[in-house]
C-alpha cells in the first residue's frame, strides 16, 4: 500500500506549480491518501490540474458543516489516481456567511449530483453549476432548512412548504412525454424517469428519484456510534449491503490507523466474493425479466439460492450479515464452513457456466443487447461511470485493483473489461465476473491464514482525522469519507453508491433509443436507487410488526423444506 | 328443421363448453408448464397438482373491483372487451374437429362435429372474424385514455395487420392445394398419408403460418402490445375484474385457435394416416386425434413462450414485412409451380 | 341462409358470455369509489398530459396504408387460389403476371425504406 508514495510527491509537485499560495496546507493522513487543503478560489484551478495533469478521477464532494469546530463549511472533492494507488482530497474551507464556491460540474459532468446534494443538505451553493436544481429533498421540503448542518436535530420535521417543486426539464418542440416510474413493473424500487419521445424514438429524458431517502448520513453523524453504523450501513443496500459495511469500517480504520488482522481481512474477502456471485446472478435474472425472458429469471434466482444458505451458514443471516466491526469481523470461519463453502461454490459453478451458455448462445439476446444503450468510453469517464458499466464501456477500473483492500492485494482479481460500450458488453462484463468471484472464493478459503478476527483496540478514535476508502461492490465502486468526530461517532459520513454517478450515464445511453430499449438500458447500469438514495428497508409507516417465537420460526423453516434449513 | 335445430345447439353446446374449459385448462398447462421448464414447483396448493388454481383464480377476478377510469370513453372501452372476447370465440364454428359425416343424431345427419357444416367460405370466414380482434385491442389501447394503453394499442394493431398479410397468403398455398374454402375438404384432402399433410408438402408455409400464428395471439416472444416491462401491460393497463379477465380468456382462447386451425390446415385434422374409421366410433376417434394434435402445439406456445426472449418492435416489423411476407410468396410459387408440373396431387 | 344459423347460434352465446360474466361480476363485487383510482395510470404520479395528444410515430400510417394496398391484392388471389385446378396453365401463367407486378411494388416499397421502422 506504500506504492503511492513517490507519485504523491508528484502531485504535490504539480498543485503546487498550478496554485502556488493557494495551497494552506498538504497532509497524509495515510499513505494512500493526500489531503490538499486549498484556497477555495482556486478549485477550478486544482481540478483542472489534476484532471490534465494527472489523469485523476472524481469520486465525489462531501459537504461538511464544520461551524461548530472551525467556524466554516468545507467542501471536499475526492479523486483517485487509479494507476497509482492514490487518494487525492481536495478540502475547501467556505467562509460561514453565504457559503458559496465554485462549481466544478462544468469541468466533470459527474460532479453534477454531489454538487446539488451539497446545497441541498449542507447549504453551500456552487457557482457556475449548469443544472443547480434540487436533487435529494423532498417536493415540500421548505427552502433554506439544510438537514445535514449541525444544527438541525436528526429528528425535526420541517413544515411542508409549497412551491418548492423543481421544475422539470423543457420539453423538446414536437415530443411526447411518456414517464416511467417511480410505480413501474421493472423498477423494483421508485425512481421517476420522463422520457421525451417523437414516436417511438427517445430523443432525452430527465430524471426524479430520491423518493427512498431516509437520512442515513444523519443518523450517523447523530444518534449512533461507530460500532454501530455497520449495521446500519449494512441496510443500506437490500442486495449488496456488506460492501456498505465493509466500506465503513475501512474508512473509520484507516482514519484511526487500526491494522485488521489477515484473517479478518480474508474473511471480508470472501463475504464480498459470495456477495458478487449472488448479487450478478440476480441482475443476469432481472435482466433476462426485462428482455421477456422469465426463465432466465427464475433458473438464477435457483442457482443463487444456495449462496444466500451458504452466508446463512457463515453469519447466521441470508442477508444483513451482521458481519462486519470496526477492526475486522464477529464471525469465524471454521473448517466446517470451509467446507461447506467449496461444496455449496461447485454446483453453483457448473450451473452458472450453462446459463452463461444459453445466454449467449440466443440470438434475439444478441439482437436485444448489440448495439444498443451506447456508452462511449470518453463520455463514461467524463461522468466518472464506475463499475461493470464502465468496464464494458472499456474503462479499466476495478476498485479491487486500483486500492486494494481486504486481502485483494493476495487474492488478486481479474479485471473484466470490454470495450463496445453496449448492454451486451455489461452482460459480458458481469458474467466473467460471476465466475472470477467464484474463484476467488475458492482462493480465499484455500489460503485463510490462522490469527484472530478482530483487532483489539484500545484507545478512542482520535477526531478531526479524514477516511477514505473505496469497496468495488458488484454494482461498481462504493465510496465511504468519514471524518472523524468526538463522542465515539463520526462528525461527517459519506456514502457514495456505485449508482449515484452511474445513473448520472443514463441520459446519454437513452438517447436516441427506442422506448422498448429504455428498461433493459437502465437495467444493465444494474440500478440500486435504496443504496443511491441511503435508505433503510424497514417500512416505518406500516407499523405492522409480529413477532414470531423461535419455535414458530423453526415450524416455518421447517414447512419451507429446504434443505440444510435449520443447520 | 327442429331436429335439425336440435342438432345445431347440441353441436354449439358441446363446441362452447369445450372452448370454455380449454381456457383454465390452458392456464393451468401454462403456468405448470413454466414451472417445470425453470425448475420450480408451480401453483401446487389448490385441489391435487394445483388444478383448481384456475378456478380460484376465477372467484378473484369476479370479485375484483371494477375500475373505470374517469376519463375513459365508456362506450368503446366497455365494448373492447367484448369484441376480443367474442371475436375469440366465434371463431370455432368452421373448424372440423372431428369426422362423422355418417353418422345421425335424432334422425338427422350429423354431417361432422363442426358447427356450421354448410357454410362454404370457411377459410374466409375465419380470416374475416380472425381480423375483427384487431379492434378489441385498438378501442381498447383507445378508450382508456392512457398512453401506455395508447401505445400498446398502437404497436398491437400494426402487429396483427402485418402478420395477417403473412398468414393469409400462407393460407393461399393451402387453399389453391384443395381448390376450396370449406376446412373439411381441407382435412379430407390431407387424409391417407403423412405425406399429404400440408406441413410436408409446403413446409414453407406451413413455418411461415406458425410464425404468424405466434404474433397474432400477442404470445412471446411476440407479446409486444402487453410488454409489461416496457408498457406496463400495454392495451389492457385500466381493465380490472371481468373486462380484464375477457382479455385474458380471449388469448388462450386464440392460442386454442391458432392451434386448431395448424391442425386444420397443415396436419391433416382429425385424420389419423393408416386408420379409416367410421360411425361413432370414427367420430370419437377423430375427435381424440384433433384433440391430441392440438394440444401439441398448445404445448408448443407454453414451450416458446417459456425459452425464449421478447424481440423489440422494429425487429418484429422487421421480420414480418422483410422476412414473413416474400417467404409466404415463396411458398405460393412453390405450391404454383409444384401443382402444375404435377408434382402434387 | 340456414348455414348461417349456427353461425347466429354462436355469436348469441359469444356475446352474452362476457355479458353475463362482467354483469355477475358487478353484482358481487365491492366498489370503494375514489376519483383517485378513476386516474388514468401513469407510473403514480400525475399524468402529465393528456393520452390523446400523444403523438406517435407516423409509420404507424404508412404500415396501415402498405396493409391496406398488400391485402387488397391478397384477395384478389383468393378466388383464384381455389379456381387454382381448373384454371390450369393460363390461371397460372395469368396470376403470377399479378403476383410479378406485386413484387414489383414490394420492391418499391422496400428500397424506399417503407418496410423498416426506424
Amino acid at each position: 500500500m506504500a506504492k503511492g508514495n513517490g507519485d504523491a510527491e508528484r502531485v504535490e509537485e504539480v498543485l503546487g506549480e498550478r496554485l502556488g499560495r493557494g495551497i494552506i496546507a498538504v497532509g497524509r493522513p495515510q499513505p494512500d491518501t493526500l489531503l490538499v487543503t486549498i484556497e477555495p478560489g482556486t478549485v477550478l484551478a486544482a481540478t483542472q490540474a489534476l484532471l490534465d495533469d494527472l489523469g485523476a478521477r472524481f469520486l465525489v464532494s462531501v459537504g461538511t458543516d464544520r461551524r461548530p469546530i472551525s467556524g466554516d463549511f468545507a467542501v471536499t472533492h475526492l479523486f483517485s489516481l487509479d494507476q497509482s494507488h492514490l487518494y487525492v482530497v481536495l478540502e475547501c474551507p467556505v467562509a460561514s456567511e453565504n457559503p458559496e464556491i465554485d462549481s466544478i460540474t462544468p469541468l466533470i459532468p459527474g460532479a453534477a449530483w454531489s454538487e446539488r446534494e451539497i446545497r441541498d443538505v449542507v447549504g453551500v451553493s456552487t457557482r457556475g453549476h449548469p443544472d443547480p436544481r434540487r436533487l435529494l429533498l423532498p417536493d415540500d421540503w421548505p427552502e433554506g432548512v439544510y438537514p445535514l448542518r449541525r444544527d438541525f436535530p436528526y429528528n425535526e420535521r420541517p413544515p411542508a412548504a409549497e412551491g418548492t417543486r423543481p421544475a422539470w426539464v423543457p420539453t423538446p418542440e414536437g415530443a411526447s412525454v411518456v414517464t416511467l416510474g417511480p410505480f413501474f413493473p421493472v423498477l423494483e424500487e421508485p425512481s421517476n424517469w420522463r422520457l421525451f419521445v417523437e414516436g417511438e424514438t427517445v430523443v432525452g429524458c430527465d430524471y426524479r428519484g430520491f423518493y427512498n431517502h431516509r437520512g442515513v448520513e444523519k443518523l450517523g453523524d447523530s444518534v449512533m456510534t461507530y460500532n454501530e453504523i455497520p449495521y446500519l450501513a449494512e441496510r443500506i443496500c437490500g442486495i449488496c449491503g456488506f460492501i456498505h459495511s465493509t466500506c465503513y469500517c475501512q474508512a473509520v480504520e484507516r482514519a484511526a490507523g487500526i491494522e485488521v488482522p489477515r484473517r479478518a481481512r480474508y474473511i471480508r474477502t470472501m463475504m464480498l466474493e459470495l456477495e458478487r456471485i449472488h448479487s450478478h446472478l440476480l441482475w443476469l435474472g432481472i435482466a433476462g425479466h426485462i428482455l421477456g425472458f422469465d426463465t432466465v429469471l427464475m433458473q438464477t434466482w435457483r442457482i443463487r439460492e444456495p449462496v444466500m444458505w451458504l452466508a446463512e451458514v457463515i453469519t447466521g443471516n441470508r442477508k444483513s450479515y451482521g458481519m462486519n466491526t470496526i477492526g475486522g469481523v464477529r464471525r469465524d470461519v471454521t473448517e466446517v464452513t470451509k467446507a461447506r463453502i467449496l461444496e455449496v461454490l461447485g454446483p453453483v459453478e457448473k450451473e452458472s457456466l450453462a446459463v452463461r451458455d444459453a445466454v449467449v448462445g440466443d440470438t434475439t439476446l444478441h439482437m436485444r443487447t448489440k448495439n444498443v444503450g451506447i456508452l462511449e468510453n470518453a463520455w463514461a469517464r467524463q461522468v466518472c461511470v464506475v463499475g461493470p458499466p464502465a468496464r464494458g464501456s472499456g474503462v479499466r477500473i476495478d476498485a479491487r485493483i486500483d486500492h486494494p483492500y481486504a486481502a485483494y492485494d493476495e487474492v488478486v482479481p481479474r479485471l473484466c473489461a470490454h470495450d463496445e460500450g453496449d448492454i451486451w458488453a455489461r452482460v459480458l462484463v458481469r458474467i466473467e465476473e460471476l465466475l472470477d468471484s467464484i474463484r476467488l472464493v475458492r482462493e480465499a478459503a484455500a489460503g485463510l491464514p490462522d490469527g484472530p478476527i478482530v483487532a483489539e483496540i484500545t484507545e478512542e478514535i482520535p477526531s478531526g482525522r479524514i477516511g477514505v476508502s473505496t469497496v468495488e461492490a458488484p454494482r461498481g465502486e462504493a465510496v465511504h469519507y468519514v471524518l472523524t468526530g468526538g463522542d465515539n461517532r463520526p462528525w461527517r459520513w459519506r456514502v457514495r453508491a456505485p449508482t449515484y454517478p452511474n445513473l448520472q450515464a443514463m441520459p446519454a445511453m437513452a438517447a436516441g433509443g427506442n422506448i422498448a430499449d429504455i428498461p433493459i438500458t437502465l437495467g444493465s447500469l444494474d440500478p440500486c436507487f435504496s443504496c443511491t438514495e441511503r435508505m433503510e428497508t424497514v417500512d416505518v409507516r406500516s407499523r405492522n410488526v409480529r413477532v414470531y417465537s423461535p419455535a414458530e420460526l423453526l415450524a416455518m423453516s421447517r414447512r419451507s423444506g429446504r434443505p440444510g434449513g435449520g443447520s | 328443421m327442429w331436429a335439425e335445430l336440435a342438432v345445431t345447439t347440441a353441436k354449439v353446446v358441446v363446441v362452447a363448453l369445450a372452448m370454455v374449459t380449454t381456457v383454465p385448462i390452458m392456464v393451468w398447462v401454462e403456468r405448470r408448464g413454466a414451472a417445470f421448464i425453470q425448475d420450480r414447483l408451480g401453483p401446487n396448493r389448490v385441489g391435487p397438482l394445483g388444478l383448481f388454481q384456475p378456478v380460484i383464480d376465477v372467484v378473484k377476478l369476479i370479485f375484483k373491483e371494477d375500475v373505470t377510469p374517469a376519463a375513459a370513453n365508456k362506450g368503446l372501452y366497455y365494448l373492447a372487451p367484448l369484441i376480443s372476447l367474442g371475436v375469440a370465440m366465434v371463431t370455432f364454428i368452421v373448424i372440423p374437429f372431428g369426422a362423422g359425416h355418417d353418422v345421425s343424431l335424432f334422425g338427422v345427419p350429423l354431417r361432422g362435429l363442426i358447427v356450421a357444416p354448410d357454410l362454404n367460405v370457411g377459410v374466409l370466414y375465419l380470416l374475416a372474424i380472425g381480423s375483427l380482434s384487431v379492434y378489441g385491442i385498438v378501442l381498447a389501447g383507445w378508450s382508456s385514455n392512457n398512453k401506455y394503453s395508447l401505445l400498446g394499442g398502437l404497436r398491437s394493431s400494426a402487429q396483427l395487420i402485418s402478420y395477417e398479410l403473412a398468414m393469409t397468403l400462407a393460407v393461399l398455398g393451402v387453399l389453391m392445394a384443395t381448390g376450396s374454402l370449406h376446412l373439411s375438404d381441407v382435412v379430407a384432402r390431407q387424409s391417407g398419408a403423412v405425406w399429404h399433410w400440408n406441413a410436408v408438402t409446403q413446409v414453407i408455409g406451413f413455418a411461415v403460418f406458425l410464425v404468424a400464428a405466434f404474433a397474432e395471439t400477442n404470445r412471446l416472444p411476440f407479446d409486444l402490445a402487453e410488454a409489461e416491462t416496457e408498457l406496463v401491460a400495454g392495451y389492457h393497463v385500466e381493465y380490472s375484474s371481468m373486462k380484464f379477465a375477457c382479455f385474458f380468456m380471449a388469448e388462450y382462447l386464440n392460442m386454442a385457435t391458432a392451434s386448431a386451425l395448424t391442425v386444420t390446415l397443415f396436419f391433416g385434422g382429425g385424420t389419423l394416416p393408416g386408420v379409416t374409421l367410421t360411425g361413432w366410433l370414427g367420430l370419437f376417434v377423430s375427435t381424440a386425434v384433433f384433440v391430441a394434435k392440438m394440444c401439441f402445439f398448445l404445448w408448443l406456445f407454453v414451450w416458446v413462450r417459456w425459452s425464449l426472449p421478447r424481440f423489440r418492435y422494429d425487429q418484429l416489423m422487421q421480420l414480418g414485412w422483410k422476412g414473413l411476407l416474400p417467404l409466404a410468396t415463396l411458398n405460393l410459387v412453390w405450391v404454383g409451380i409444384a401443382m402444375t408440373m404435377g408434382w402434387l396431387r | 341462409m340456414s348455414a348461417y344459423i349456427p353461425i347466429l347460434l354462436f355469436i348469441l352465446v359469444a356475446v352474452s358470455f362476457p355479458i353475463i360474466t362482467i354483469l355477475i361480476a358487478k353484482l358481487v363485487q365491492a366498489g370503494r369509489h375514489d376519483p383517485v383510482k378513476a386516474e388514468p395510470y401513469e407510473c403514480g404520479i400525475k399524468p402529465t398530459s393528456e393520452a390523446h395528444d400523444t403523438r406517435f410515430s407516423v409509420r404507424y400510417y404508412l404500415i396501415a396504408v402498405l396493409f391496406v394496398v398488400f391485402d387488397v391484392e391478397t384477395v384478389f388471389l383468393y378466388p383464384w387460389a381455389v379456381m387454382f385446378r381448373k384454371l390450369a396453365l393460363f390461371g397460372f401463367i395469368e396470376m403470377f403476371v399479378f403476383l410479378a407486378i406485386l413484387v414489383v411494388g414490394y420492391v418499391y416499397a422496400w428500397r424506399r425504406g417503407a418496410l423498416s421502422w426506424v
